[in-house]
Parts: structure tokens; sequence; C-alpha cells
């Protein structure tokens, strides 16, 4: 029995269980953390009646969620409509299975990786497994037969489509550059330095291709200036409008679980995930149980910090409109990550992929050249989109003083 | 030494690669009318290297794709061809579309190129599915028509489940035989994979049938021809006639390349279910052609019947003998060298003219062409006779080097009786077919001076056009020209009939050394190379 | 872009016709519920001890580099998923609606996935899962576009078409199975590498260049095609 469970084998069990079951009170406690976060940014108090400093407020949601009565339209599609949230919420924890947390562990004289799988395709095991999240949105919102939802179901899908390949292609950059789609390998080729001291983190050779990827990263959580298609203020919810109780709770967390996933895929791929220079125990040649806490510790300290950005990005930026959403993705990431994909092969081929001078200036070229071109664009940047028809002022509404009507 | 072979061995793939994304490239600037000459050069330019090129012709140049003289001679009738394409489709759509439409036809150019060249099943579906694809954006872009929409609609789903049952049977086949390289090099010896064992089993006979299916939709085949009429009629007439020519010749060269690897020999299943395919075929076309009205339904049909013919041949195959009288495979590949220059060429006349602002269509319509427009009206004589296959054109000698063919059969043969039964079915069906043809001919010569039908389209189309009528007449006078032509890419199918492993790297050497317009002399020579070299 | 949206008119339509129902039932039958959940819950413990308890031994000779492929686990799991493969084709031919097919269908290519997962090709299975799986959400949009007028457009061909494709369909897949349970399939030595990828990659870049170039000139066509397709409708 010892020797099972030292073994890789059992040790992925007993990681798979712990991790689920940790993420699943850190999805929760990323809500409480979102409204601290919003209330700290528009200077007001937050969740505080529950329990000290209102900490207690996660586990009252969800007890409110789970006795909630579970109300399924007369009107919807039954079993689409239930299957709905249960893929979404499947789809978006069965991610980190390839998220490699803390290394290598030696237990009984043998060597075990702290990550659940390792497969070689880890990094399309990721991707794959991201391009299914939107069939929760989409099916959801078709069964709920409901305009609404359907607009935020259809709305949720092109823009899943569009940002899956800037998103494909900032990958395609550093599986070039690293040669291996393994995501622990990924991280053991990040753990050396330059210079002695600048760790070789993928950030500081492909900064754009982390820039964007993280872009990306928000569109695809359908966090905002992405979130049109949960739009509160127009589609009163969007896809999951005609949802209620836990049903609707396993959309909200799949959300939050799908930004813990982005973030922690970003800290692998381009910051090294758990190394930290400097630090002794997060080194790969660290193998004891609290070299493993701490290289665990760092990883969740880098998504920790992508998730404030995050929720600090949805509290400052108004939402995308749709076209703007839509213009983004086609007329500028894609180009841009095109461009770098270019640039990583030809620094592959001429193998100089792990060399900042090159990677950088290569960066640099593009970044300017794509700044160039999008400020000598005459297309406005905002004001209204260019290929509708005009419309009539409308003339049975009174107009107020100078107050223009909406669009 | 890699990249040297694949640049010299593919030039004319790679000139049409290039020529097709300068064009596309071309489309969306403002000089997009720039996209018709920069096609026709590519075109011609690719046909100037594919006569010139001279690669080292041994079994296996590169992975996936065997250059036989087979491959040769395809290339150069779809590139002549192509070139003729280009020039009847010069002005078709509006310029603003121009680029992505020339380059669809490059494109399906290409895809023939590498059909011809494929050795690989997977590179044979892609490339057969290079030529369809392009076909079905050629028909939607063709004309702003509600027609032309629901015409590529059809056309596109009827066209990817054809290819879905292509691919089910080259499963089939890559299942029985273990691989997907169609012919295999062991030493200096080619041998077939599809025939390993000698016997043909039930898988391969399954696969075979689903892969003879799915190239008779390319090829307009009775059960899977019911698209043609309508796609015919809803794209618009020059686009027409690269479809009667295209996807025909991919889907023959395709169908040669299998049975090629079958040795000719096919098991009487397959043998009866081609023969009832083909008599199906030639009926089905004839009698429905006789029934419209509209000119284009009813070439779409002749088509159809056209098929037919050509299907005699397949069955046929090289076993008779050398040269296009005796040799099936010779008398097709002259057949749809003179099919595709004179369907062309009744598209063209149909582009050519407009009525009351539409396109030509109905027998009305032409009534008393003859009067206005007298030359245009004497090519499309030309080339309805030689549908017909009446003597003055080539027309009479493809039919003849078709029906002579069916009947040089040794009597031992197996379908010694039913292919001479067929090609009786076949004589009578062209009888059938001289009624409607000989409308059209009637329509333009004597029908009322309805005086509608104004000349449109500029020089280019009444070059493809004067084109494609004139070699009717030069090549029924001096056939010599393309039969020996014919004879120089048969010559591998006689060899891997002889025995049934070859060693074709020497006899193709053999073949190669001798000058282009080789007579049949040097062939036999190389015949008898290639015998001492397989029985030392 | 035209972005879709289903008219007013249309919706007040509908409402009428659910307005004869009430507007939201409660889940009164959650009792009965009770059993199928406490069956599925069954069945999840029931699959997952199976698959741990007969991972064990296999695990267990790892360590000797001694494992078996074909253990009972693997047939197991072969015709769990070989079944699944089976019933969501089904699925695909019975559904009436369109949106449901496409979820069978995406059903059934993720099985297919599972498929080439437990034939040790990993990096194929990815590929499924991303490009056939993922590719599935387009038609299902498409579903939802065509569909979405009057919710619940059903397919009811008519009976004729029906028996006549259900005879031919098993008259095909009686012959099939005759076939493929008749014949020796030759099949290769099982040399199954550890990682997949690289060796793809290497052999789609030599051996099958020709094909991998091919289907890269196909997808710009098809590419430039839906585009100008889809520019024609403004």
């Amino acid at each position: 029995m010892r020797d099972f469970i030292t073994s890789q084998f059992g040790v992925s069990v007993v990681l798979a269980f712990i991790v689920i079951n940790v993420l699943l009170g850190a999805v929760s406690y990323c809500i409480y953390f979102e409204r601290k976060i919003s209330a700290w940014i528009q200077d007001r108090c937050g969740p505080n009646r529950v329990g000290p400093w209102g900490l207690l407020q996660p586990i009252a949601d969800g007890i409110k969620f789970l006795v909630k009565e579970d109300v399924v339209p007369n009107h919807v599609d039954k079993p689409l409509f239930i299957f709905a949230p249960a893929a979404i919420f499947l789809v978006a924890f069965i991610g980190f299975a390839a998220i490699p947390w803390g290394g290598q562990l030696e237990l009984d004289g043998r060597l075990v990786n702290i990550q659940v799988a390792n497969p070689d395709i880890g990094l399309l095991y990721i991707l794959g497994v991201g391009s299914m999240s939107v069939y929760g949105a989409v099916l959801g919102g078709w069964a709920s037969n409901n305009k609404y939802s359907l607009y935020g179901a259809i709305r949720a899908t092109a823009q899943m489509l569009s940002y899956d390949i800037p998103m494909g292609l900032c990958i395609l950059v550093v599986v070039l550059t690293m040669g291996t789609l393994r995501l622990e390998e990924i991280t053991l080729q990040q753990t050396g330095y330059w210079a002695g001291w600048i760790p070789q983190w993928n950030i500081f050779l492909h900064p754009l291709a982390f820039a964007i990827l993280f872009i990306t990263a928000l569109a695809e959580s359908n966090r905002t200036p992405f979130d049109l298609a949960e739009a509160e203020q127009e589609l009163v919810g969007g896809f999951h409008t005609e949802y209620s109780a836990l049903k609707f709770g396993m959309f909200f967390l799949a959300e939050y679980a799908h930004m813990i996933t982005a973030s922690a895929f970003i800290a692998v791929l381009f910051l090294g995930g758990w190394h930290l220079p400097g630090v002794s125990w997060t080194q790969p040649q660290a193998t004891q149980w609290y070299a493993v806490l701490a290289k665990i510790v760092v990883l969740s300290t880098k998504i920790i910090f992508f998730l404030f950005v995050m929720m600090w990005i949805r509290w400052t930026l108004p939402r995308f409109r749709f076209d703007q959403l839509m213009r983004l993705a086609w007329k500028g990431l894609i180009p841009i990550t095109l461009a770098l994909f270019v640039l990583a092969a030809a620094l592959l081929f001429f193998d100089r992929q792990r060399s900042p001078l090159w990677a950088l200036s290569g960066n640099l070229v593009i970044l300017v050249v794509a700044l160039i071109t999008a400020s000598s664009s005459r297309l406005r940047v905002t004001g209204r989109q260019v290929n509708l028809p005009t419309i009539a002022p409308a003339t049975d509404f009174v107009r107020l003083g100078r107050v223009e009507m909406p669009l | 030494m890699i990249w040297n072979d694949w640049l010299v061995a593919l030039a004319p793939e790679w000139i049409l690669l290039v020529g097709a994304c300068l064009s596309l490239a071309v489309g969306v600037t403002r000089v997009s009318k720039w996209a018709s000459p920069i096609a026709l050069a590519t075109v011609v330019a690719a046909l100037i290297v594919a006569i010139r090129l001279d690669v080292p012709r041994n079994g296996d140049v590169l992975p996936g794709l065997w250059l036989t003289s087979l491959t040769f001679y395809v290339r150069w009738i779809t590139l002549g061809l192509g070139s003729l394409i280009v020039l009847v489709n010069w002005h078709q759509p509006a310029a603003n579309e121009r680029g992505e439409y020339m380059s669809m036809i490059l494109f399906s150019l290409l895809g023939v190129l590498l059909t011809a060249s494929a050795n690989d099943l997977v590179v044979l579906f892609l490339a057969i599915e290079l030529v369809s694809i392009p076909t079905y954006v050629l028909v939607a872009l063709s004309r702003e028509d509600a027609r032309a929409s629901e015409a590529a609609v059809k056309y596109f789903f009827l066209g990817a489940l054809s290819a879905a049952i292509l691919a089910y049977g080259i499963s089939f086949l890559y299942g029985a035989a273990g691989t997907t390289t169609i012919h295999r090099l062991v030493g200096d010896t080619v041998q077939s994979t599809l025939r390993t064992n000698g016997a043909i089993g039930v898988p391969m006979l399954i696969g075979l049938i689903l892969v003879f299916a799915g190239l008779s939709f390319k090829v307009a085949a009775v059960p899977f021809h019911a698209y043609a009429a309508d796609v015919y009629e809803g794209a618009a007439s020059p686009v027409t006639g690269m479809l009667g020519f295209v996807p025909k010749l991919a889907g023959f060269v395709a169908l040669c390349k299998i049975l090629t690897a079958l040795d000719w020999n096919l098991p009487s299943e397959v043998n009866w279910m081609l023969w009832i395919v083909a008599a199906a075929t030639m009926t089905v076309g004839n009698v429905l052609a006789l029934l419209q009205k509209n000119v284009k339904r009813m070439l779409a049909y002749s088509s159809i019947a056209h098929t037919g013919y050509m299907l005699i041949a397949v069955l046929v195959g090289p076993v008779a003998g050398q040269g296009p009288m005796r040799d099936g495979v010779a008398a097709l590949l002259f057949y749809i060298v003179v099919y595709g220059a004179m369907n062309l060429g009744a598209f063209a006349l149909l582009a050519c003219f407009k009525t009351n602002g539409r396109d030509v269509e109905t027998l009305d319509d032409l009534g008393g062409l003859a009067r206005r427009a007298p030359a245009s009206a004497l090519a499309l004589a030309i080339c309805i006779f030689s549908l017909m296959g009446f003597p003055p054109t080539a027309g009479f000698l493809g039919k003849l080097y078709i029906f002579s063919s069916a009947f040089s059969l040794q009597p031992n043969h197996p379908m010694h009786g039913p292919l001479i039964a067929l090609a009786i079915i076949g004589v009578a069906n062209t009888v059938i077919g001289a009624a409607y043809y000989l409308r059209i001919v009637a329509a333009v010569y004597m029908g009322g001076e309805t005086d509608t039908a104004t000349p449109v389209g500029g020089r280019p189309v009444r070059w493809g056009l004067a084109l494609c009528s004139l070699p009717l007449l030069v090549l029924f006078a001096w056939p010599t020209g393309l039969t020996t032509q014919v004879r120089t890419a048969t010559t591998i199918l006689h060899h891997s009939i002889r025995t049934g492993s070859r060693r074709v790297a020497a006899a193709i050497d053999s073949v190669r050394t001798a000058p282009t317009d080789v007579a049949p002399a040097t062939v036999s020579q190389a015949a008898a190379t290639y015998e001492h070299h397989a029985n030392p | 872009m035209r972005t879709f949206c289903p008219s007013q008119c249309d919706q007040s339509v509908e409402r009428k016709r659910y307005d004869r129902r009430p507007l939201a039932s409660a889940r009164g039958s959650d009792r009965r519920r009770c059993p199928l959940l406490a069956a599925c819950i069954a069945t999840w413990l029931g699959f997952s001890s199976t698959v741990v308890w007969a991972s064990l031994p296999t695990d267990m000779a790892q360590s000797t580099k001694a494992a078996a492929p074909g253990g009972l686990l693997e047939a197991f799991l072969f015709y769990t998923v070989a079944g699944g493969v089976v019933l969501s084709a089904l699925g695909v031919c019975i559904a009436k609606n369109i949106v449901r097919m496409a979820v069978w269908l995406f059903a059934g290519l993720g099985s297919v996935a599972m498929l080439y997962f437990l034939l040790a090709a990993n990096f194929l299975g990815a590929i499924q899962l991303i490009i056939y799986a993922g590719g599935t959400l387009v038609l299902l949009v498409f579903g939802v576009m065509l569909t979405s007028k009057s919710p619940w457009v059903r397919f009811d061909p008519p009976k004729v078409e029906l028996i006549a494709a259900a005879v031919v369909c098993l008259a095909l897949v009686v012959s099939l199975c005759t076939v493929l349970a008749r014949t020796v399939w030759s099949s290769a030595e099982g040399i199954v590498p550890g990682a997949t990828v690289a060796a793809f990659g290497e052999r789609l870049l030599t051996t099958y260049l020709v094909p991998f170039e091919v289907a890269g000139v196909l997808l710009m066509i098809v590419m430039v095609g839906a585009a100008h397709l889809a520019r024609q409708e403004e």
C-alpha cells in the first residue's frame, strides 16, 4: 500500500483529489476577493457582515445557491439545459491536470512529479480542453430558448473562435522556443540564468507574446473588457439568464476556475512556473517536501498576481463593443501574433531561439511596425460601427436638451 | 539534393502555386483586372516548363509522388486546355473578384497536375479535393445570381458527400494493403501494394467499389450524375465549360491510377458494375438531353453521356494492344482532350452572347445566330459536330478509337462479348445524341430571326472559342501528333500488364532517352528493353 | 459584420404558445430524481473504483517495466469508448433537432479522441479534440442560427425516405460487419513510442511532406472561398 501511495500513480490520485478540492475553495474565495477589490477600487467597504471582514461570505453564498429553488423553465430544451452547466464546470476543472505545481518530490528514494498527469502533449491538452469550454455557454444559451441567452451564446462563440487563433499562435511561439509540449519540461528550461542573475523566463524573450496571451486569456474566460457574452446591462446576464440556484452557481464558479487555469498556464509558460531566482528551495534540484511546498507557494503567488490584475482590469476598463472586439482580434492581434510566430521560427532556424537580444529586438520591431500601422489607420477607434445603415433620428422620443439618443 | 528534386520535378506545380497566390494578391489591390493576364502567363509558363522539363524519371522521385509518362501527358493537356479555360473566363466576374476567381482556376489545375503524379492514396485524395473545392467556389463566384448560389450549395454538399465516400473507400484500401503508397519501389522493381498477394480480398473489393462510387461523382457517372444539370445551368457558361473538363480529367486519371495498381485485371463484380454504370450513363445522359430546351442543361446531360463513352474505354483498358485503336486508355486519353476542347468551345460561344441582358441559354436565344455572327456560329457548329462525332472533326476520331478498342479485345477475354454489346449501345447512343445536337445547329443556322442575341465579352473569349474549335479540324486531319503522345503516355501501362512485377525504372529510362515525338518503333524497342530486364 | 438578430415578432408568437403553460414549474419532482442521482453516483464510483482496481497490478508491475499492454482494463475501456462512439453516431442519426445532432456529433468525435488516447496516439487524440470536437462548434452555431426562428425545428423526413434509408443502411451494416468479421487484417508490428509528437512532426515534414503541403494549400483555398462567399452577403 505504501508502495502504491509513493508511486507516481498514487501521488497523481492524491494530488488530483487535493487540487480539485482546494480549487473549489479557492474559486469561491475568488468571488470574495473580486468583491473586496471592487469595493477597494470604488472606495466602498465590500462584504463585511458574515464572519470577520466578511470572510465567511463565500460559504454563505454557497449555502444560498444550494438551498435555492432550482427552476427549470418549461420552454427550455431540458437535457441540454441541464447538461450545459455540468459541461462548463467539468471542462473548467480538468484543465488543471497538466499544470506542474511543484517540480519533483523525493519519496522513498523515488522522484515523483507533483503534477496530476505529465503527458507529452501537455500544452495541446490544455488548449484542447480550453476550446471545449465554450460549449457550455453555447448549449446553455441555446437550450434556454431566450433571445438574450441566444445573443450571449452566439457572441461567446464568435469571441472564442476569434481569440483562439492568437492564443494558439502565442503558445506556438513558446513551443518553438522551448522545443517541447511538456509543461514540466517548459518550466525546467526556464530555470537557468542570463548574466548570472536574470532568470531565463520566456517573458524576457517574448514579452509581446506574453501580453497578447494575457489579453486572449481575458477573452477566453469572458472577463471584462471582453465579457460581451454575459453583458449584464444589455443581455441580462447573457447565456445564463434563465439559470438559477446551483446551476447558475456552476456557471459562476466555472468562470473563476477558468481564470485560475489561464493564470496558471501563463505563469508556467512565461514566468517560469514554480521557479523564483535566488531562492535555493525553488530550484529544480531541491526535492525535499518543504522545497515542494515553497514551489507551490511561488506558483500560487504568481497565479494570485494574475487574478488580481484581471480583477483590477475589470473594475477599471469599460466593455468593448462587439465590432471593436472583433477588430481587435482579426486586425490587431492575429497579424501581430503571426509576425511573432514567423519571428520565433526564424530565430529557431538561425539557432538564436534562446538569445534575448535577438528575440527582444524582433519584438521591438514588430511592436513599432504595429503601432505605426495602427496610428496611420484612418478608421476611427470609437464611434459607430462602419458598415451599419444610418438610422434616422427617432421622432417619437422626447429629446431632453442636448442628450443624444443612444444607438 | 532533396530541395533540388522538389524544385525540378514539381516545377509546373510550383509555377501554378506561385501564380495563383500572385493573382490572389493582385485581386485585393486596385489593379485586380491584371489577374487574368497573370493567370494566363502562369499557365503558359507552366506549360512551357512542363514540355521542356527533363527530370530523372526513376521510379520513385519523391515520397508520395511517382512521375510517369502518364503524368507528363496529363500535365501537357491540362495546362494546354487550362490556358484556353483562362482565356474563356477572361472577363467573367466583376473586376474586384477576378483575383480570387483566377486563382481558383489555377488551384484547380494544380490539383489535376498533382492527381497525375500522386503515388499515395492520401495525396490522391487531397489532389482530387484540390480539384473540386475551387470549383465549388467558382460556381458561386461566377455570377451574381441566386441560381449560382443554389448551384454552388448543391454542388458543395454532394461533392462533400462524394469526398466522404471516396475517403471511406480509401480507408478500406489502406486497411487491406497496410500502406497508403500505391506503387512501391523494391530494388529496381516497382510493385503495386494493392496487389501484393495476387488475389483481391473482400475488403479490397469494398474499398474499390466505394472509391469508384466517389470518383463517379467527379466524372458525373450515372448514380451520381444528378447534380450535373442544375450545377451546369446555375453556373456561368465559362465556368460550366471548365466543370465539364477539369474534374472529369482528374477523376479519370485517378481511376486509371487505381486500375493500373490492379494491373487492369478487375474482379468480375467490378467489371460488371462498371459495365452497367457505363451503359446507364450513356443512355440516361442522351435521353434526358433530348428532353431539354435549355442549351446549358442539354450540354450538361451530353457531358454525362460522354462520361459513359469514356467509361467504355476505361473498361477496355490497355490489354488489347498499343495505340488508341486497340488500347482503351490511349483512346480515353485522346478522347478527353478532344472532349475538353469541344465542350469548352460550346460553352465559350454561350459566353460570347447575351440576350435581353441575360445570358444566352435556350435554343430560341440562339435562333438565327449564323446571320449575325457567322464566324462564331461556324465555331459552334464545329464543336457541336465534334460532340456528335461527325466525320470532319476530331470528335469522330475519338469515338472511333473508343469503339474500335472495345471491338479489339481478344475473344478469350472475359468481357469480350459484353464489351462488344456495350460498344453497340454506345453507337446507338451516338445516334440518339445526333438528334439533339442537330437541334442546336438547326437553331443557329435555320432558326427564326429573334435578333436578340448581342455579342458581349472581349477578344480573349473569341480567341478561346477559335482555339477550341480550330484544333478539332486540325486534329482530324493530322491526329498523329496527339496519338503518338498518347501512345507514349500509356507505355507504362503496357509494361505493367505483361508481367505482374515490373522493372519500370529501366523501361522508363529508355523511354526518356527517346526524343519526345517518339515513333512507335522506339516504343516497341523500349518495350523490348523492358522485356529483357524483366525476363533475363 | 452581420450580427444574428432574432426578430421580436417571432419571440412574441412563441411567448403566446408558452403562455398556455405555467411560466415555470418548480422542480417538485426532486424526490423522484433522488434514485437517479444515486444511480449516477453509484455508477461513477463503480467506474472509478474499477479503473483504480484494474490499474493497480499494472502500476505495480510498472516498477519492473513488465506491464502488459492488453489487459482487462484496456479491453474494458476500449469497449466502453467504442460503445460510446456507436451510441453517439446513432444519436446523430436519430436526433431530430439540428443542435442535438451537433451535440451527439461532438460526443462521437470526443469518443474517437478517447480511442486515440487508448491507442497511445496522444497527439492525434489532442488534435482530434481541438480540430474536430472544437470544429463541431461551428456546426452548432450554424444549427443555432438556422433554427433560431422557431426554436424546436424538427427534421421529420417522409416515411418512405426513412424506410429506404434504413434498408440501405442495414444492408451496408450487415455486409460491412460480415466483411470485418471474416477478414484477417494485416497488422503492423506494434511499436508504441513513448512520445509520439516528435516522431509525428518529423514524418509530416519528410515522408508525408506532399500531403502536408497540399492540405495547407487546400485549407487556404477553403478559407479564401469561405471568406469570399461570406463577403458576398453584404
